[in-house]
């Protein structure tokens, strides 16, 4: 990197405020001493998500509806986040109201999947009801019921059976379930038997089960894995990985593919965008779906095969077009190879549209989601009395909507960050705000050269094929799409206690190309996968 | 939760209310309206606060009568003439006499924070705090914001409701972490009323009169987890165990308190008949908010009430398609057809305010009107459009007992506060207006949020003590 172009990235640079750590003290580990003894294991909350898949896979067959969250204030890439899942009356009622509209749809279709009798007890309702107690319980739970739970929960669907009918008990006692600490949270407690003068502790099997379930599968165990758990099978490193490669072979492991990629993607914005159509006269909210669906195609299409790496994502081409998507590729209906001009992921209108302006593409959104979420280099927010970023009312009605952004941000007070921001943007101008491709914008010919600060410095391209390769293989941004995966996973920012994690991961990433499964494997073999810390 | 305040009935009342609320358009079902139970004797403060964006255009805001900008003075709005209300200001003068304009105060923290200057001010508006930014991106606060604590002191069946059209958080939980808004009225009016549609079914009554128990075991699940059943939670995940707790309690005694409470349910609102681009569309939101904060006033579902207003199409203001946000609010410094658009901007939102006003006012209560009795807070996140917090809007209105009504107060002083963003001017720290407000509605603390600001050269700013003028 040049000198000048150094600084400037350094200045534009934000960087994450460090944490102490807050274990002070520790005895000696016995465990490997690369992983710090503070590297965190926040307790996480089912994200909304995870509930989802979770309670479809409880009520096995049941038509479930959706449910309604409240959408959390987060800036955090991901929903799983643990400093970012604190409790809220908002979030408590959508819990309790989700319980009961869940166990209602469950126990109107057949319940004997997931219940073990008819919906009326059949021969002997208090019998069934105690079996789905510990039975149901222990799935909910993820580990078998204490004796604890087994009476309390044994006695309240008693005394309902005693007061109501054999349906409504059931209901009942799934909803206090579905709303109990054991299931929303993914409990994992220091056991009381830890030894003295351990820093850190081995999960036990149970909770292995569901690290492994809600990384890879984004829900609950399935019976294989818990059976494992039950043979205390989930303890070594060759029996974690065995159990991993039997779940990302399972169908199931493309939810939790999805799922990261949903909102490393920022995909959601997808479903609210809104084109103003004096300018796009194409567009209509209709489409949505359509934009949102080809790029999570894209992402099954590349985990599906032999190599599911980032490259792959940046460069599948294939598409199933329809109606919506005819419009915007300017292609017949039908199963196409789209040829180099949608090579990858950051060309497609579902990432696209969202990073624009309801009228005019945004060089800068989507420059900043580069640095931010495949070079990992997020910009400082803008200073205060600055113009950021837009402007129809910018006065300028000639020329491209790259000179309006070279014009606005030719301010001293702008240029530090949008010399790094803006010539990575400049590469998306081929596309216009919904994802169309241009060669010329407003009757001039589009210019996307654009540079990119890679680990060997700055690196000239021309449009998004070029800068797709380049990131592809750099170092900096494999490195960066495995942090997220670590974020994702961990439900936490890394810190310096990560390292020794990190190190080994990162390495994996850059050395396979940001190959999914060997990212995932990485992650669980990792000690700090099976182990919890002990605080003092 | 204590009990409730004892009620008288008052069938008058509750006859004229219900006129009132009907000729209002609340589009009452027959019989729906708050009743004479729901009024006591005492009636209560409440508050509202109308959160909106952008800050405002100043000079088309203030109100100088001739007064230089150097100067601290007051004017009486009461008897000035209608037109002497600003260009943003006028759609407000019918209710001059309600009214407490206070021009002159900056958000200093909001400054201080050095974080993306939205999300600072929408931290520190309604805080007082100086937030910091988490690991993962998240903005917290050393602590509730001010609509929490004065909630934490209600006995209402909801102590707060956060709604919102858009918009960054304002509203922070006692443990720092922003509270989630309600974005659809559907949703809020259902959580206002939901035993509005009793079910039928043998099946569906059971369980329905079941949820108290399954609440009860709920809650006594996370009992047995923070009592260590099975094995220890390390203390901050215990904490988050023992709030959730708490809430699981609350809405089991907040559903019983519903079931009991005399106040039936207006009209379901509907989605909106034009899209949500259509200039339209904000006012009917915003209305159909504001038309259910009146009535959860009214009834005492709760006394605390935060709207938060930030999308608004181009079209409602007149401009051509784009983003208020970053095709023009961004732009006010420098192009004059940007400045002209803001001020139509606030202006409607001066609007809305005044349509609000208009039903507090209507709305007869104990010996006056709920105006009388509910303080509204017009304020903003930012100062300007283009991110500056020297000169925050604030508008009082209401609760005439308490807060010095029908005038207009302008505090010169200006401070020149570090920040990691760089440094700005700022007008006297908020906070104590945020103190005075407080006070108002029966909290005893002399600060909100941090007690002091560090200037540019290090010196520290006194953020402690109520403003002074907006207390009687």
């Amino acid at each position: 990197m040049t000198g000048a172009l150094a600084l400037a990235v350094m200045a534009c640079h934000r960087d994450p405020e460090p944490r102490d750590p807050v274990v002070a003290d520790a005895p000696e580990s016995p465990e490997p001493a690369w992983i710090a003894p503070d590297a965190p294991s926040p307790m996480r909350r089912l994200t909304a998500v995870q509930y989802d898949h979770t309670v479809r896979e409880l009520f096995r067959g049941a038509p479930i509806p959706a449910v309604r969250f409240p959408e959390e204030p987060t800036d955090s890439a991901f929903d799983g986040t643990a400093e970012a899942q604190t409790p809220n009356p908002l979030y408590v009622e959508a819990v309790q109201q989700s319980a009961i509209a869940v166990t209602a749809a469950a126990m109107a279709a057949d319940p004997v999947a997931w219940l073990g009798c008819p919906a009326d007890g059949g021969p002997d309702p208090a019998g069934c009801g105690a079996a789905f107690v510990e039975g149901f319980g222990a799935r909910a739970f993820r580990r078998p019921l204490t004796p604890t739970e087994s009476d309390a929960f044994g006695a309240f669907f008693a005394d309902e059976l005693a007061s109501g009918p054999f349906s409504a008990a059931v209901q009942l006692t799934a909803q206090a379930m579905l709303s109990s600490p054991q299931f929303l949270y993914r409990l994992e407690p220091v056991p009381d038997d830890a030894p003295a003068g351990w820093v850190r502790a081995p999960l036990d099997d149970y909770a292995v089960a569901s690290r492994l379930s809600y990384l890879l599968w984004a829900s609950m165990p399935d019976d294989a894995l818990f059976a494992e758990a039950a043979a205390g099978e989930l303890h070594t490193v060759e029996q974690i990985e065995a159990s991993a490669l039997r779940m990302l072979d399972d169908p199931r492991a493309a939810d939790a593919v999805l799922d990261f990629h949903r909102q490393w993607l920022e995909l959601d914005k997808v479903d609210t965008l809104n084109l103003n159509t004096d300018y796009y006269p194409q567009f209509s909210a209709a489409m949505n779906p359509s934009l949102r669906r080809d790029v999570e195609d894209v992402v099954l299409r590349v985990w599906d095969s032999d190599a599911p790496t980032l490259g792959a994502l940046l460069h599948d081409s294939e598409a199933d077009v329809d109606w919506a998507l005819s419009i915007v590729y300017g292609v017949p209906e039908g199963p196409v190879d789209l040829g180099v001009t949608r090579a990858g992921l950051l060309t497609r209108p579902g990432w696209l549209a969202p990073k624009s302006h309801i009228t005019t593409s945004s060089p800068v959104l989507r420059g900043v989601w580069v640095l931010e979420r495949l070079l990992c280099t997020p910009p400082a927010p803008p200073p205060p009395d600055v113009t950021i970023d837009g402007g129809l009312l910018f006065g300028q009605t000639t020329g491209t909507n790259r000179d309006r952004y070279e014009q606005h941000t030719a301010d001293p007070s702008c240029s530090a960050c949008h010399a790094i921001i803006d010539p990575i943007g400049f590469g998306f101008e081929h596309y216009d705000a919904l994802g169309t491709w241009r060669d010329t914008d407003n009757g001039y010919p589009v210019d996307a050269t654009g540079l990119v600060w890679l680990e060997d410095g700055a690196v000239p391209f021309d449009g998004v094929g070029e800068l797709s390769d380049l990131l592809s293989t750099d170092p900096v941004s494999l490195s960066c799409y495995g942090r997220h995966w670590f974020r994702f996973a961990s439900g936490r920012a890394e810190g310096s206690a990560d390292d020794g994690v990190l190190g080994p991961l990162l390495d994996e990433a850059i050395a396979t190309g940001g190959d999914v499964r060997a990212i995932l494997l990485a992650l669980v073999r990792s000690e700090s996968f099976r182990t919890l810390p002990v605080a003092p | 939760m204590p009990s409730r305040v004892p009620r008288t009935a008052s069938p008058r009342a509750a006859l004229s209310r219900r006129r009132v609320l009907q000729a209002l358009g609340f589009g009452l079902t027959a019989g729906a309206s708050p009743t004479a139970r729901a009024i006591q004797v005492v009636p209560p403060r409440r508050i509202v606060f109308y959160v909106t964006s952008h800050g405002t255009i100043h000079e088309n805001w203030q109100i100088r009568a001739g007064n230089p900008d150097d100067v601290d003075y007051s004017l009486d709005l009461a008897a000035a003439p209608d037109a002497a209300l600003s260009p943003i200001l006028a759609p407000l003068a019918r209710h001059k006499r309600d009214l407490l304009v206070v021009d002159g105060l900056g958000n200093a923290c909001g400054v201080a924070a050095g974080i993306l200057s939205h999300a600072a001010g929408g931290a520190c508006c309604q805080s007082g705090w100086i937030p910091g930014q988490l690991l993962g991106g998240d903005v917290t606060q050393a602590g509730a914001s001010l609509d929490q604590r004065i909630g934490a002191t209600r006995a209402t069946p909801f102590r707060s409701v956060e709604w919102a059209i858009g918009g960054m958080a304002c509203c922070y939980d006692a443990t720092g972490h922003a509270l989630p808004f309600e974005s659809d009225p559907v949703y809020a009016w259902r959580r206002l009323f939901p035993f509005s549609a009793a079910p039928t079914d043998p099946t569906a009554l059971a369980v329905a009169g079941g949820q108290s128990r399954v609440l009860d075991l709920a809650a006594r699940q996370y009992d047995d987890v923070l009592a260590g059943v099975p094995g220890r939670l390390p203390a901050a995940d215990a904490a988050r165990i023992a709030l959730h707790r708490d809430l699981v309690r609350d809405l089991d005694t907040r559903l019983q308190t519903l079931a009991a409470i005399d106040c039936a349910a207006p009209t379901e609102p509907t989605e909106p008949a034009v899209p949500s681009d259509d200039a339209t569309y904000p006012e009917i939101r915003i209305g159909q908010f504001l038309d259910l904060a009146a009535v959860a006033l009214s009834c005492q579902l709760t006394d605390v009430v935060t709207l938060r207003v930030d999308e608004i199409p181009t079209a409602t203001i007149g401009a051509p398609p784009g983003d208020v946000h970053t095709d023009i609010a961004h732009d006010v410094a420098r192009d004059p057809s940007a400045r002209d658009y803001m001020t139509t901007h606030h202006r409607f939102h001066a609007e809305q305010l005044a349509r609000f006003l208009d039903v507090l006012a209507a709305i007869p209560e104990g010996e006056g009107r709920l105006l009388d009795h509910t303080l509204v807070v017009w304020h903003n996140e930012l100062a300007t459009g283009d991110h500056l917090f020297g000169t925050v809007p604030y508008v009082l209105a209401g609760l005439g007992d308490v807060i010095d009504v029908g005038r207009y107060l302008r505090f010169s002083d200006q401070y020149y506060i570090g920040g990691r963003l760089g440094p700005q001017w700022v007008g006297t720290p908020h906070n104590k207006l945020l103190t005075s407000i407080g006070q108002a509605m029966g909290l005893a603390d002399d600060h909100c949020g941090v007690t002091e600001v560090i200037d540019h050269g290090g010196n520290p700013i006194d953020a402690t003590g109520p403003l002074p003028g907006v207390l009687r």
